[in-house]
């Protein structure tokens, strides 16, 4: 029981106050790919602890020294035994809404987001039926003055691009947005994003996931920036941006998503220093041990059970 | 918006492409597909375009010749505006280069732009 009790505390913390860990953080602008590996390394955490809690709470230590026969029957007269027959019954319930009821709502979560941009994609790519492929660009060109580009995800992928925005850039400008977006469909960019949307669906409640799909989707547009300043310059992706950006017609009253392109512009342009490799051996070391904390709340009573060979409760 | 099956855009493409009316026949003949459709297909066709207004028509002998209704290009822009005004989620139906800006955030681009452009 106390073993459930310290998981579902630590799920607790981790689920108010793990954004902070993250937000704080200075590297994570740099080093955009960590910081999503990092986000997502505390939602796994989360949901380990909580399934690992339900099952410490049905599964008593006598696993570990009695045979498996009958053993959730077992479990259960344990729990009844020492709650009594209503507050057995309760825990039993809590348990497996833990165990099971959590990583599935997350999956059909899952399901609903991915099918629901599915949709829309396939929507979207009708719109643009008529549209001619360049096969130069690899892209699809638009004839509209508005200068745009953006990609459409499955199917191989979409990149489709304005008339406008190629009369605006010049060349190495062009190369540079077209591989911002071929970045995005290279990294399965979309797939993080509708992880995340999953998670906001199923716990959007809580500090860890109310927010996740917009700061994983700032994330992997610096991602991509990053991957299309490898193959053109930080200075000329920069100009791409201001170039577009300066060409659209602002929205006013905009959501909490504004404010992206201008840390997008003067990242490329003053890069913010990238942690080394001690920096991102301590980073990938603390995702590590976000995942595996629930496992060692489990393993520590049961390595101090077998030590002990006595098992109660 | 008006949106187009697979084989209603090969037949726009076709009216866009020529310059002067086209009859069922013609576009039928210029249409580059294999297996080849019939020709009552292509006049089906022809004619829900021509009730979804895509297409204006006009009697040449016993048939019908079609032209395009609007510009490829207007059509284009129509569609784009209608792609990037949908309020699809972001990130996963649509990854843009840019997202929506407001007035603010537009004016320290402009700022920043003129810092660049000073450093050159």
């Amino acid at each position: 029981m106390t073993t459930a009790l310290a998981l579902l505390g630590y799920a607790g913390l981790l689920g108010l106050f793990g954004p902070q860990l993250v937000d704080r953080a200075r590297w994570a602008m740099a080093a955009p790919r960590l910081a999503i590996a990092t986000w997502f390394a505390l939602a796994a955490s989360f949901v380990l602890a909580l399934a690992l809690a339900g099952m410490a709470i049905v599964m008593p230590m006598e696993i570990f020294t009695g045979g498996p026969v009958g053993l959730v029957q077992e479990c259960i007269a344990v729990l009844r035994e020492q709650y009594g027959e209503i507050g057995g019954f309760a825990l039993v319930v809590l348990a497996a809404v833990l165990t099971w009821a959590v990583p599935i709502r997350l999956l059909f979560a899952a399901i609903a987001a991915l099918r629901s941009a599915a949709v829309d994609r396939s929507k979207l790519r009708r719109e643009l039926a008529v549209a001619r492929r360049n096969g130069d660009l690899g892209a699809v060109v638009v004839g509209c003055s508005r200068p745009a580009a953006y990609c459409i995800p499955g199917k191989g992928g979409l990149i489709v691009i304005t008339s406008g925005a190629l009369e605006l850039l010049d060349g190495p400008q062009i190369e540079a947005v077209l591989a911002h977006e071929r970045a995005h469909l290279a990294g399965h960019h979309h797939l993080l994003v509708a992880f995340a949307q999953a998670g906001r669906r199923a716990f959007g409640w809580l500090p860890l996931f109310a927010h996740l799909p917009e700061r994983i989707g700032q994330l992997v547009e610096l991602t991509a920036d990053d991957a299309a300043a490898r193959s053109a310059t930080r200075n000329t992706l920069a100009r791409s941006l201001l170039n577009v950006a300066a060409a659209q017609v602002p929205v006013e009253a905009l959501a909490a998503s504004g404010g992206d392109t201008v840390a997008r512009v003067e990242r490329l342009l003053d890069a913010p220093a990238a942690p080394g490799p001690a920096g991102i051996g301590t980073i990938l070391g603390g995702n590590a041990a976000a995942v595996a904390a629930p496992v060692l709340i489990v393993a520590i009573p049961i390595i101090t059970a077998f030590g002990m060979a006595c098992c109660p409760v | 918006m008006r949106r187009l099956g697979e084989l209603e855009a090969a037949v726009m493409d076709v009216l866009w492409s020529t310059s002067g009316p086209v009859t069922v026949r013609e576009a039928l003949g210029a249409l580059d597909r294999d297996p080849e459709p019939a020709y009552t297909t292509i006049m089906t066709v022809l004619d829900n375009l021509h009730r979804k207004s895509m297409v204006t028509r006009e009697r040449t002998g016993r048939a019908w010749a079609y032209r395009p209704a609007q510009s490829r290009e207007e059509f284009d822009a129509e569609a784009m505006a209608a792609v990037l005004e949908s309020a699809a989620d972001r990130g996963t139906t649509l990854l843009r280069f840019i997202g929506k800006i407001s007035p603010d955030e537009l004016a320290r681009l402009r700022a920043l732009m003129d810092a660049a452009e000073e450093r050159r």
